[in-house]
């Protein structure tokens, strides 16, 4: 009796998730993502992300990416990028075009011991804004990323076009484009990456 | 307040205050490569009858580049390159000598090497004597190991020995192996006879990008209207590029084996540091 009323409970809450409209703020969700043609070249990198709901009380959202460069494979010898992220939400559930604001990390870890190699690990600060939205089966999301460095800043444009396929899933097209400069020495650099991946709501 | 909400009070602060020092002394440095860096300026004559200093792309050192007492360029010793058709390495067919940090985005750069064809040497096809190849942004996450390997190009810039003659070569396009352009005209060489090489380079990856060659003291590069400079993007990434010389085939490989002397490889800031 005991087995049965559980089993009638988790059916009746499937049910329940299964008859709302899937997004993100009210489901956890998984995102894959592939790339990279980078400013003139092919280099793979893998993404794997982790975001919650929304909190309702809050109104904030975690974030946790996990840039694996070198490899399509997501296990890299060479170099990670770890990003946790907090994000204060300016809606309450989803709607044509909200906005989202957010605070995080960028754990940058190069794991290369090599005496050609100048790169070291380091944790910089992330303010994220972002504009998001979406219209029937398309949502868009456009975020920009600040990093503060001992020497310098970056800006990072993320727009992203994702399409639903399914209840759970949507596939997506990323744009990156990132700005740095170097104080001191007015040094700059533009660096574009393009991804392609899928959103999975769990 | 009582007590232990001071205390409570001031251990939140401390632990902020503690949170915000960590958080800014962890900070790195911005990903991007500054101009004007130094580099490491280079002597490689030989002369102490080992090969101290150069990285290796070779098969077998005991076989691919040994140092000889003769025939040499200047002083006693020069270095015998030795390529067999068997001889595949990191992608490649190739037996090359290797020196990093020394082709950094927006320096200026001198190189000089000599070499001699051996007169035994009997391939027509093309074989390139040094190179300026493009290193992986370590900075950006980049290393040699990519998996799968999709970045494979023609170096930037490289100098090729092909069917008796000498030719400055350069590639815009890091994902293609199939553009080289010729700069300037090829010049014919002759086996068993030394030439003498200096490069005058300025990295970059626009276009204030310049090479300036000589061959035996006599100018390489084209006239441009004022100079012999020829202007063009001589870097993939703001990464910059390193240095390589010795006989280097791409995947084809050779039909015999082939020998070619080098000897004064110089890197540094001027003509005159790096001329034999």
């Amino acid at each position: 009796m005991r087995k049965f009323l559980i089993t009638l409970s988790i059916l009746a809450c499937c049910r329940l998730v299964s008859a709302q409209e899937r997004n993100d703020f009210t489901h956890h969700q998984i995102t894959v993502d592939f790339g990279s043609y980078r400013n003139r070249y092919l280099y793979p990198i893998t993404d794997l992300r982790y975001a919650s709901p929304v909190l309702k009380k809050v109104h904030l959202r975690f974030s946790f990416r996990m840039r694996s460069y070198g490899t399509l494979y997501f296990y890299s010898r060479s170099a990670y990028d770890l990003t946790p992220c907090v994000e204060y939400v300016f809606a309450k559930q989803n709607k044509p075009i909200y906005f989202s604001a957010g605070v995080g990390l960028d754990a940058r870890l190069r794991l290369v011991h090599d005496e050609r190699s100048d790169a070291r690990s380091s944790v910089e600060p992330l303010l994220s804004l972002a504009g998001n939205g979406s219209y029937k089966n398309l949502s868009y999301h456009l975020p920009l990323w600040t990093r503060f460095y001992v020497n310098g800043i970056s800006f990072a444009i993320l727009p992203e076009a994702a399409y639903k396929i399914k209840n759970r899933c949507e596939i997506f097209l990323r744009y990156e484009l990132t700005y740095m400069s170097v104080y001191k020495s007015s040094a700059h650099e533009w660096r574009r990456d393009c991804f392609i991946g899928t959103h999975i709501l769990l | 307040m009582n007590h232990r909400d001071m205390v409570k009070k001031f251990s939140f602060s401390n632990i902020i205050i503690l949170a915000q020092l960590s958080f800014l002394m962890s900070c790195g440095k911005v990903p991007t490569s500054e101009p004007n860096q130094p580099f490491n300026h280079f002597v490689g004559d030989f002369e102490t009858g080992n090969l101290q200093g150069f990285h290796f792309l070779v098969p077998d050192t005991s076989v691919n580049t040994i140092v000889v007492s003769s025939p040499s360029r200047k002083g006693n010793y020069s270095l015998k390159n030795t390529l067999r058709p068997d001889d595949y390495i990191n992608n490649g067919y190739r037996s090359e000598l290797a020196v990093f940090n020394c082709a950094k985005y927006k320096t200026e750069v001198y190189y000089g090497l000599s070499f001699m064809i051996d007169t035994a040497y009997s391939d027509a096809a093309y074989n390139l004597l040094c190179q300026w190849q493009d290193v992986p942004n370590y900075l950006q996450g980049e290393d040699w190991s990519a998996s799968p390997v999709l970045h494979g190009s023609s170096p930037p810039m490289h100098l090729t020995y092909v069917d008796g003659a000498l030719q400055l070569k350069m590639n815009n396009n890091p994902n293609s192996n199939s553009q080289n352009f010729l700069v300037g005209d090829a010049q014919p060489i002759q086996k068993g006879q030394w030439y003498d090489m200096v490069f005058h380079v300025f990295w970059s990856d626009d276009d204030k990008a310049y090479v300036e060659a000589w061959l035996n003291g006599n100018y390489f590069t084209p006239f441009n209207g004022s100079d012999h400079k020829f202007y063009n993007p001589n870097v993939f990434s703001k990464e910059g590029n390193y240095f390589k010389f010795g006989q280097y085939r791409g995947k084809d490989n050779t039909q015999h084996t082939n020998i070619v002397y080098f000897d004064e490889v110089k890197i540094g800031t001027s003509y005159v540091e790096v001329s034999p």
